[in-house]
């Protein structure tokens, strides 16, 4: 068996922040990633709005990849790719295939689980109709595009306003398909709305807000969807219907953090965020585990996957070297008007902790609030909010917590 | 010249397909599709039933408990899943108790074994999840899951394997007397000579009769499902059914064979076993029934939903039954017709019946000294332990590649699968054979790693590669570029 200080399972944009924090900490760290080459879902995303936040600059998936690739070797961290984690035990023994090298037994010191997320399906939709083939959740569309080279379809209907909704609308466009409209059951788009400009509006593709794809239609290829309104619990609106020429249909409807591992661990997870129940330093309820990344909170931009990398890379480095963990003293929950917030847990161990959260409904001029035993303890003005963005907001001072955190979102 | 020629690759054909090579016949089989199972085998219950639903002297309720209690040895002898787990028929009020002790009358004169009504608190007991409104049930210990699909398509590797053959995408149009055999034709153009044909082409089955004159009522019946993950595979550890209705054998809750939580079916007539859409009314109805017996169901699982469409035969006297018979009008020729439910069940007896009708009817064989009943089959990656892992891996390292992560499903598997003895060629019968595309992502993670290896090992570009043949293709060429490989 191999003994590893700090395991990170995932070579993404949160995981390879992490492995380069925990080796700039003098971890001995390794990165297992099942793809052939490290980067993660950023190596499909050949557009450009990354890196903005992170590094300053706009950057393509790729670059920012790539980039990250280079400062977690750069570190010193080792990465091993086609390497898939099928186990992991609750005293931290990771067992792995990889190719070319076969299986790997390792013995962590600590485990920073930076897995992702996946695509939710039409299945899970339950879209009634025929099962043909051309039925794509638009993250494999863009795979089969950007890294096999191959187009999806030529008609299509996309299904969710979603940001990689967004970026697939556009990206068919450029490829020469016609895109001949995206559906949304919600009355607000998804995704950011930097996206709704530069990938529908700048291409007149349009958005059709509080409609959804009510029937599949064709036997062996996709021949046409129906689309019908929806109604106040997004049910199809009888007489509504309209009938959609089209041979593809792309759904963009959500990302559920992908948390197998995590589960078989029996860790805490929070029912709302899908990722698991963790503190400012990212810490699971699983001694010796981190989460970070979209396997914990789906992240609106690359950009903030490597920040919240980068603390749990740090925690697990701590961890490995025998600094204990500190012990939660105080809950953070959503109130009034917020879905949820992450870290759900406080252990006043750092000297200021940003809390990220989505906000229920959209909001005009708004404030959130920090409560701590019924009083303001932290404030911050919004022009405006809308669930589609995550918010985020930093609190100094929660060195000793008396009392449970809540969150709140109001209108000013 | 073929001594046996079976039309249609679903559990029925392929049960006759290994029977005549147990006796030294090696007939050859011709399926319509790019895959077999495209048809009802494809989308049912999953269930090899104890037999108490079918009419006494029916052949129906002969071949039902016949083929459930050949089931265990027979999926041993092929190396597959077979769970006998038994089987519950819930009652909830007087009304269903009069319907369990029918059944159990029916059994018992069906001859199967260990029925036997218990109480509500019983079944509680044993099944905690049940709602507290069932009063009794009937229990039948022989009942059982079994792929269905797997099941047939590992009775047709086995028979290929002692020198049957099959021939896919073989679409039958013409079907003649030629000397003393029968001459049939494909809407491509190729030929098969054979000495007897046996019609087990499901829904097929009448357009193939109408062919030597023989005129076959058939009806339509579609059933829709809900699959759930195996994350809650074991919600339930019994298969949960209701009292049957005229319209089937009611909604059930039931473990799959591969370890998921199955709900359905509906039981609605159709006109044709075309499309077989799912509809939100079907959903609404599997989740409302079902939550009749199991009050509690972890609906979030839901991975997917399906239809299968079944098709059945009257007897002259308005009852259900299995219509197998030799036909009056051409020599030779027998017709399988209106396997519907319990065909799965039935299908090993139903094979055995139909070679005895043909050797009654003068075909003979070698006696099938050399048949080997045993499949070579690897255990599948997912079910291996740690040390079989690395044994399996050291000797072929494509095992180290997971292609399918919901299903833990490896490229070697892939690789086999598609040089099996009856090769997978699409991605539906990749999945079929694998499970690489069953999970929770719906193949959302797999589908062009699947397309990569297709591509490669059947040496056809991915935009030539299909999801079930015919018009369903999967990608096309970007125009004015040459496809690139990995940036």
């Amino acid at each position: 068996m191999e003994t590893i200080d700090v395991v990170v399972i995932g070579g993404g944009p949160a995981g390879l922040a992490a492995a380069r924090e925990a080796s700039r900490a003098g971890a001995r760290t390794l990165v297992l990633e099942r793809d052939t080459l490290a980067g993660g879902i950023l190596r499909q995303c050949v557009h450009n709005g990354f890196g903005l936040h992170y590094f300053g600059e706009e950057l393509t998936g790729p670059q920012y990849g790539r980039r990250m690739v280079r400062a977690a070797l750069e570190a010193g961290a080792e990465i091993a790719t086609g390497a898939m984690v099928l186990e992991i035990t609750k005293d931290r023994v990771v067992r792995a295939v990889q190719q070319g090298v076969g299986v790997r037994e390792i013995r962590a010191g600590a485990v920073v689980l930076a897995t992702g997320c996946r695509e939710r399906t039409r299945g899970a939709l339950k879209i009634p109709g025929t099962r043909p083939a051309g039925v794509y959740t638009a993250g494999t569309a863009q795979r089969l595009i950007n890294i096999e080279g191959r187009m999806p379809g030529k008609r299509a209907v996309i299904l969710g306003s979603g940001d990689i909704g967004l970026i697939m609308a556009r990206r068919m466009t450029w490829e020469g398909a016609k895109v001949l409209g995206v559906m949304e059951v919600l009355p607000y788009p998804g995704g950011l709305a930097r996206n709704v400009q530069q990938c529908l509006v700048d291409y007149d593709i349009p958005l059709y807000l509080r409609h959804t794809v009510a029937q599949i239609h064709g036997r062996e290829r996709v021949e046409g969807v129906t689309v019908a309104q929806v109604d106040e619990r997004y049910q199809p609106i009888p007489g509504t219907e309209f009938d959609v020429e089209c041979d593809t249909l792309l759904l963009s409807v959500g990302l559920i953090p992908e948390n197998e591992l995590a589960r078989s661990l029996g860790m805490a997870m929070d029912p709302v965020t899908g990722g698991a129940v963790v503190d400012e330093n990212r810490a699971t309820s699983v001694e010796g585990v981190f989460a970070c990344g979209n396997a914990l909170i789906v992240h609106d931009l690359a950009d903030n996957a490597s920040v919240e990398g980068e603390i749990a890379g740090r925690a697990a480095a701590a961890y490995a070297s025998g600094k204990a963990a500190a012990g939660a003293v105080a809950a953070a929950v959503p109130g009034k008007g917020v879905r949820f917030v992450v870290p759900q847990r406080v252990t006043g161990s750092q000297d200021e902790v940003t809390f990220q959260m989505r906000v229920r409904a959209p909001m005009g001029a708004s404030r959130l609030e920090v409560l701590c035993g019924g009083n303001v303890i932290a404030k911050a003005n919004r022009p405006a909010m809308a669930p589609g963005e995550m918010e985020s907001i930093t609190v100094q001072g929660l060195e000793n917590l008396a009392d449970n955190i809540e969150i709140r979102a109001v209108e000013r | 010249m073929e001594s046996v020629a079976v039309i249609g690759g679903g559990v029925a054909g392929c049960a006759t397909l290994r029977a005549l090579a147990k006796r030294g016949i090696k007939g050859v089989l011709l399926e319509a599709q790019s895959d077999l199972c495209g048809g009802a085998t494809r989308a049912n219950s999953a269930i090899s039933h104890a037999g108490y639903d079918p009419v006494p002297g029916t052949l129906m309720a002969k071949l039902n408990v016949e083929g459930t209690r050949m089931m265990p040895s027979l999926c041993e002898e092929l190396g597959i899943v077979y769970r006998n787990i038994g089987a519950y028929v819930l009652a909830f009020d007087e009304k269903d108790m009069q319907h369990i002790r029918l059944l159990l009358e029916r059994g018992r004169q069906n001859g199967v074994p260990g029925l036997e009504i218990i109480s509500g608190q019983e079944v509680r007991q044993r099944e905690k999840r049940i709602s507290d409104q069932v009063i009794a049930a009937l229990w039948a210990p022989s009942a059982g899951v079994v792929s269905p699909y797997g099941l047939a398509i590992a009775m047709a590797d086995n028979a290929v394997q002692n020198g049957a053959k099959v021939l896919l995408n073989f679409k039958v149009s013409g079907l003649c007397r030629q000397g003393d055999g029968w001459l049939i034709t494909a809407q491509d153009g190729r030929t098969v000579q054979a000495q007897y044909v046996v019609n087990a082409a499901g829904a097929g089955v009448a357009p193939i009769a109408a062919m030597v004159g023989d005129t076959i009522r058939q009806t339509y019946r579609t059933g829709e499902y809900l699959l759930l993950d195996h994350t809650v595979g074991d919600w339930v550890e019994h298969i949960i059914f209701q009292p049957p209705t005229s319209m089937g054998k009611g909604i059930l809750v039931t473990p799959t064979p591969d370890g998921n939580l199955l709900l359905g079916p509906t039981s609605h007539d159709v006109d044709h076993a075309e499309d077989r859409p799912t509809h939100a009314e079907g959903m609404q109805e599997i989740i409302q029934t079902a939550q009749k017996s199991v009050p509690e169901l972890p609906l979030s699982q839901v991975i997917t939903e399906f239809a299968g469409v079944r098709t059945l035969v009257k007897r002259e006297d308005g009852v259900d039954d299995f219509s197998i018979f030799a036909s009056e009008n051409a020599p030779g020729v027998v017709h399988a017709a209106g396997i519907c439910s319990p065909g799965i069940s039935a299908a090993p007896a139903m094979g055995e019946y139909i070679a005895d009708m043909l050797e009654d009817m003068g075909l003979e064989g070698d006696g099938g000294a050399a048949f080997n009943p045993v499949r070579p089959h690897e255990k599948a990656f997912c079910d291996m332990n740690w040390a079989e892992r690395e044994q399996a891996v050291a000797k072929d390292d494509a095992y180290a590649h997971i292609v399918c992560r919901c299903e833990t499903v490896t490229e070697a598997e892939i690789v086999a699968a598609i040089h099996a003895p009856v090769p997978a060629v699409t991605l539906d019968a990749i999945k079929r054979r694998t499970r690489a595309g069953m999970g929770r992502c719906q193949g959302g993670f797999c589908t062009p790693r699947v397309m990569e290896i297709l591509s490669r090992e059947l040496g056809v570009p991915m935009e030539q590669l299909t999801k079930c043949g015919g018009n369903s293709w999967l990608c096309m060429a970007r125009e004015g570029e040459v496809p690139h490989g990995n940036n």
